[in-house]
This record gives C-alpha cells, structure tokens and sequence, in this order.
C-alpha cells in the first residue's frame, strides 16, 4: 500500500499505545478531568472571550500535581494467578489474584489490573484483516480502517479484564481477588502483565508496580444442544479394533481356540487347554465391528467469513461432545496446512481433548477439496456414516457430497450461512433424502438445532 | 491471616455528590444569565434525591431520548450559527446544560439509575453485548454534566474573582467525595491549597501570555484580518492595545465640487448589540450596488454632476471610486454613522 497507509497505520499505532497508556494511568475521574482540559483549551483560547482559561488552569494544575504526587509507590508485593483449566467462549470465566503484601505498612485503595497480551499487529496483518462488524459501519470508519484494526486487536486479546478494587491489604497479609470476564474467542489466551495501582491523593492518576506473569488459558469452542444423528450406515470392521477398543463393545467375544501361532499375544493363551494339552492354544475373538461416524470439518473459509468458520467449529464441538453418550467412535477430519484426523469415542481420547483440538482449529484460505476428499477416502472404508459441516453450499461443495453417496456412504450435511442469506439450498445429488440437507443460520444455531430435534430425525432412506 | 475474596468492580465514575449538581448549575446560571431556568433545572435534578418513585426505562426509550437530545443539540448549532456567526460557538456553549438536562434527568428518574453508553453512541447500539461488552457498559452522567455545566458557565459575562472561586471549590466538593481513604486529610487539604494557588498564578499567565502573544503579533493582524470591517458584527477588543497609526499613506480621498462641510472623521463600522465577545447589528438592511462596466466605479446615488461627491480607495493595489452626489452632507452622514462603505462591495442602507 502507499506511503500514507503505512502513515496511517503509524499514526494508529501511536494512538493506540497512548490510549493504552491512558487506560492504565488514568482513573475514570483522571480522565473526566482531562476532558475537561480538551473542553476548556478549546473555549479558552481566547481570554477576552471567556472564562474556560480559567477552568483549563484549574484542571491542568490538578492533574500535573496528580502526576507528580504518582511518581513514588512504594510497596513490596507478591502477585499470583489462579487460573482455571480450560474456559468456553462467550461463557463468564472466573479466575482469582492473589496479592500479598510483603511489607510491613498496610495499603488501602489499591486496584489490580491484569493484562491480556494482543500485539500490534502488522501492518500486513492490517491490511489483509476482515472484520463482519464492518458491515455496520460507516464509510469513513471503513475506509480509514481504525475501528477494524481496533476489532482486531481486541480479537488477538480474547477478553477484557476489568480492574478490581481493594479496599485494604495488612502488612504481611495477602488477599485474594476474584476477577471474571468473558472469553471472546477460543484459543490460547495470553496473560501478560498483572499491575497494581494506587491512586493520587486527588484520585486523578495512578502509580504502578508492574509484575510481568506470564500465563495462557486455553478456551474451548462453545458448545450447543445437537441432535443425535442417526444415519443408516452398518457397523464396520475396525482393524485392529481389539486394541483399540479394548473395554468397550465386543472386544472380549470369544470366538474358538486354535494352536498357537509364533507372534500370538500371551494374553491370548487359554491355559487350561494348554495344561491338558502340553502345547499352547490360544483363544480367538471376533473382528470388531461398530459404528464409526466421520466429522468432516470444512476449514476453507473463501470469503472470509471468520464467524461462519467460528460457528462450524462451535457444531463440530456440539458432536464431540455428545459422542460420549454414545458407544461409537468419532472421526474429526479437516485440512490445514496437512490434513488431520482425530479420533474420539469409547476407549479412545476423551471428548475434552477434542475440543483442545477444535479450540486451536485455524480457518484455511486456500481451499483444497480433493486433499480433503482424498484424506477422507483413505479411511472410509472404516466409516458408518459422515456427518459434514459445511461454511457453503457452492458446486465444489456438493461435488464433494456426490463423491461419497456414489460411495453409498450415508451423510448428514450441516451448512452455516450468513442469518441475512435467503437462498434456499439446492439438494442436488440429495434430493429424495429428507433432513439430510439442514441450513444452520449465523446467531441462530441453537433454535435451528432445537428444531431439528423437535422435527425428529429425518428418516432411513 | 487467610485471604479474602474480593470480587472484581468496573472502574467507572461514581455519582456526583449531593447538591453539587445544584451549585454547579447555580454558578452556571449566575454567570450566563440564565438563573431564571436553573432554579427550575436545579429542583427537578436535586428532586430525584428525594423522592423515592423510579420509571422503569428501557434501552430503546433510553435511545430515543437520547436521538432526541442530539437532533435538538443540532438544530440549536444550526440556529445559532445562523443567526450569530462562528462566535455563536459561545453560545452553544452556554446552552449545553439545556440540551443534556433531559437525559440527566431520565437517568436520575429511571431505575436503573445509569445511562447505557450505547444510548450515545449508535454505532454501539448495533454490537452485540457479549462478545463487545463496550457495549453493554452503563455511565452516570451526573459528574460529566457538572462539568459541562462548569465549562458552560465560562461563556458568561461576569468576569470577576468569583468565577474563579466557586469553579475551584466545586473541584474541590467533587475531588472530596472520592478522595482515597489511604491519605490523612490534611495532606489532601494542603495540595488542595497548592493547587488553588498554582490554578490561580496559571489563569493569570494565560491571560497574561495571551496579551504578549497579540503585542507581538498585532501587526500581522492589522495586515491581514482588520483590513476590512464587517458591518455586520465584530470582535469586541476591550482591554486590547489599540493601533497606532504609523503610515502616512492616504487610505481614503473625498472629492467634491464644492467646499466639503460634513464631519470630517471616518467611522468605519457601527452596532448595536454586544453579547459573548461579539458585537453586532440586528436590524440592517442593505441594497447591494453593482460597478460600473470599468469595474472599478460604484455610483451610490443619481444626481446632478455640479455638486458631485467622489470618495476613492486603494483596494487590492488598485485606485476604486464610487461617486455620490446630492446632497452631499447626507451622503456623509450615512456613510459615518451606517457602516455602509464596505469594500469592495460597496452597500447603502436602504
């Protein structure tokens, strides 16, 4: 971009870190007093004409002597966080500080101030940011791009940390602060810095002592209310399966016994027939067989629809997590920069450690659905059914669902569209299968969801 | 001695102390002469202490009042700037209490008890609360009104010791309530005392610097922007160092026919009314008089051309004239006493 873009996007950072800077200096009555030294410098500029010069006088001898009398805090604490093991987006999160005084004189009126990192981002990263909020606001704002780069700081932060008061700390006492805010995002959150601050004897400004703590939080997707998805597919020979499925299911069906073969497993000796034989025999079982369902997670996000992608990685958590009702095994599938499977269900990773997965889930600009059709095609024949979440409906889409009904793969198709998007989605290849095509609009999932449920689900074919 | 758990508070501004509002809109009413209505203002607010019955508000009544304040701020703007110029700017200054009283009010009567933000702003209004919680927060309005009703009350005319007095002492009323528990009250009071002094020495040296500034730089004024009165209204220079005449060029030349025996001293502008810094005429009524076809003559009146009166000017490097003719001591005394010589328009009242 030119040279005043580059300018710009100096000057925003300019603004940014002496906003910043403010924020943390100033109390809310610090700043309604600078305010006042804008208002009055304004009116004042002119002695004759009024008297704001003397309002400006007063409030900037106020707040200069509320910043002298900041310079000095003395104090020796100790501060530590207690962080929970994992938060949900958009759901409060709760975590405590712990502050102890070490010295020996009490402090009161203190506020602490805890600091999620988010990084100034690049100017590159500025460029090229999206921001759906754009939509609603004005040319100006969209042009000049602050309030985008603003939604995207805020993005990178994950949550606001409100200040928390306290009212009095003994010598050689501690307290402990409760703090709860909402995880905007999920991800790791990044807490940086934690600052206790002490007001002026004004209560303009503040001084500060920094503690440099550095922790991250791991917030998982939200989650919704899903329906079971019961598609018509058989259960499956899992190879291997014994092992994997070593306490679930019908691992341990016992089939007959035969003479033992080099490379048999111990555990598979039936030492009885061996005590009255004089020779090994082992024990056969049954191949394993159950339902293993695919989750196929579309990354590809063309249009750059973050909160489309936000909400087919909200739904692929939905079932997840509703896996551990039930006595199958879950396949999450979906292209990045590789392509990744992961499995859940029965003896397998817990669910919770899906959803770190999902909660780290990057969207993928560069589409590439034959990776993802081949990555798929390389464990289907293990699979009963794929349940798809899909962020359009566009022909490559539908080429994708054609390939795997040629394959009498059962599927159950979940398209996240935008809540303003009217276009009824064309069936195409799943004309006839009823309820297999369902629309998921942005902001509205769960009613959507709980529609599906309330429908009942959609019949065999 | 175990920890306690505290719970976490938004730092927000707290609520101006009792009465505060009152003296803050008295001081404004003395100063802009609009005591007449801050009684009433002053009742209505301090009221809200008193009586116990709230309305239960919601956002979108809190919207509404708050849309309604603003396009009523934008009528008044366009109103006054229309009728006062850009020094009407002091004007709307001194309205403001007006203009914000509603959604003090609504906010003092409401239950809530606080204006949401997203009342003000409307690009808020269209973020969700959850994932932008901006946009959820709530203010109390009272202590930004107490000082918009202090900056208001500087655009009035009482321009004694006393302004400076009250203003500080509401600070003081104000900096008193949330003043941190941790300090003894006599070092609170003692820089208290410090500031009122430093405020005091700093307002003198702005004025005083304001009066070096225009010595130093009155030159370039009288070059540039008092060439040419506006008829209309001017600037009050009060208290300023007048000019000293220290060109000997000849700025105007009267000709006439006969003997001249009007007044002889040039009045460039006359008005009528003065108010926030500015004077003005009301009433005037112009007739806008073309040039000739050399572009460089204006005839004010018909006449004969044997007792003719020519007044000339050098206007931008160039020798303009316009003529008038009988009766010559009429003439002159409209152009002294009306303020019509105004160039390069030249205007006559009607």
């Amino acid at each position: 971009m030119s040279a005043s873009g580059r300018l710009l996007y100096l000057n925003f950072r300019f603004i940014h870190r002496t906003s910043q800077w403010i924020r943390h200096r100033f109390t809310p009555a610090g700043l309604l007093v600078a305010g006042g030294i804008v208002a009055s410098g304004i009116f004042g500029i002119d002695t004759r004409a009024s008297l704001a010069f003397q309002v400006f006088a007063i409030c900037t001898t106020l707040l200069l002597l509320a910043m002298l009398s900041s310079l000095i805090f003395r104090g020796n604490f100790r501060l530590r966080r207690l962080l929970p093991d994992y938060g949900t987006v958009t759901s409060p999160l709760r975590y405590k500080i712990i502050i102890a005084n070490l010295g020996r004189k009490p402090h009161r009126d203190l506020v602490v101030m805890d600091e999620l990192d988010a990084g100034f981002p690049e100017y590159a990263n500025f460029l090229g940011a999206t921001d759906p909020l754009d939509k609603q606001r004005n040319w100006i704002d969209r042009k000049i791009g602050y309030p985008r780069l603003l939604s995207l700081i805020r993005n990178n932060r994950g949550g606001i940390l409100p200040p928390a008061e306290i009212a009095l700390i003994p010598a050689m006492d501690e307290t402990e602060i409760g703090i709860e805010f909402v995880p905007l995002r999920r991800g790791y959150l990044h807490f940086s810095t934690t600052r206790l601050a002490r007001p002026d004897p004004f209560g303009l400004i503040r001084a500060l002592i920094s503690s440099s703590n550095r922790e991250k939080l791991l917030i998982l997707p939200k989650t919704y209310r899903v329906p079971s998805v019961r598609l018509s597919g058989s259960r499956k020979y899992q190879p291997g399966g014994m092992n994997q499925a070593s306490a679930i299911g019908d691992s341990q069906e016992f089939m007959s016994l035969r003479d033992y073969q080099p490379g048999d497993p111990m555990r598979a000796i039936h030492w009885r027939s061996y005590a009255k034989r004089g020779e090994p025999v082992v024990k056969e079982f049954r191949d394993e067989y159950f339902v293993r369902q695919g989750l196929i997670l579309d990354t590809f996000i063309e249009n750059g629809s973050v909160h489309k992608f936000e909400e087919a990685v909200s739904l692929a958590a939905s079932f997840t997590k509703s896996i551990g009702d039930q006595d199958s095994l879950l396949d999450l599938m979906f292209v990045g920069t590789e392509s990744y499977r992961f499995t859940t269900g029965r003896s397998f990773g817990e669910a919770a450690n899906m959803l770190e997965i999902l909660a780290c889930v990057s969207p993928c600009s560069k589409p590439d659905f034959q990776k993802l059709v081949e990555h798929i095609l390389q464990h289907i024949t293990e699979l009963s059914g794929l349940v798809l979440v899909l962020l359009d409906w566009d022909e490559k889409r539908q080429q994708m669902v054609r390939h795997f009904i040629a394959l009498k793969i059962p599927v159950q198709v979940f398209v996240i569209v935008d809540p303003d998007d009217k276009r009824e989605l064309v069936p195409g290849q799943l004309q006839g299968l009823a309820g297999r095509l369902i629309s998921l609009p942005v902001g509205n999932m769960q009613a959507a969801l709980d529609q599906i449920d309330r429908n009942g689900p959609p019949p065999d074919e | 001695m175990g920890p306690r758990l505290m719970n976490s508070q938004p730092a927000s501004l707290t609520a101006a102390p009792r009465f505060s509002l009152g003296a803050a809109l008295l001081l404004w009413g003395w100063q802009t002469g609009f005591l007449i209505f801050a009684i009433p203002m002053i009742f209505l607010i301090e009221m809200s202490s008193w009586v116990t019955w709230r309305w239960p508000i919601s956002n979108r009544e809190f919207n509404n009042v708050s849309d309604l304040s603003g396009v009523g701020f934008f009528i008044t703007i366009v109103y006054i700037f229309m009728t006062a110029g850009t020094k009407g700017i002091f004007v709307i200054l001194s309205v403001m209490p007006f203009v914000l009283l509603p959604l003090l009010l609504l906010q003092r009567y409401s239950e809530r008890g606080r204006l949401p933000v997203n009342s003000l702003f409307i690009s808020l209004r269209r973020l969700d609360p959850v994932t932008s919680p901006e946009a959820a927060a709530e203010v109390d309005l009272s202590l930004p009104y107490l000082l918009v009703c202090i900056v208001s009350a500087s655009a009035g005319n009482q321009r004694t010791v006393w302004f400076f007095i009250l203003t500080f002492a509401l600070f003081a009323i104000v900096l008193w309530s949330f003043r941190p528990q941790r300090y003894r009250v006599s070092v609170w009071a003692g820089l208290l005392c410090l500031a009122f002094i430093l405020s005091y020495a700093g307002q003198e040296g702005i004025r005083e610097i304001q009066r070096s500034l225009e010595a130093s730089l009155i030159s370039l004024f009288d070059q540039f922007m008092w060439r040419h009165r506006d008829p209309e209204r001017a600037n009050t220079a009060i208290g300023s160092i007048g000019r000293l005449k220290l060109s000997d060029s000849i700025v105007l030349r009267i000709d006439t026919t006969d003997n001249f025996t009007g007044p002889l001293l040039l009045r460039e502008a006359s008005y009528q009314k003065y108010g926030y810094g500015m004077w003005s005429n009301t009433d005037s009524q112009y007739t806008v008089i073309d040039p000739s076809i050399s572009g460089n003559r204006w005839t004010l009146a018909e006449g004969g051309q044997d007792k003719a009166l020519t007044i000339s000017g050098i206007i931008n490097g160039a020798l303009q004239s316009s003529i008038y003719c009988h009766p010559v001591c009429t003439a002159v005394s409209i152009i002294c006493n009306r303020a019509c010589f105004y160039w390069p328009a030249c205007r006559l009242p009607d």
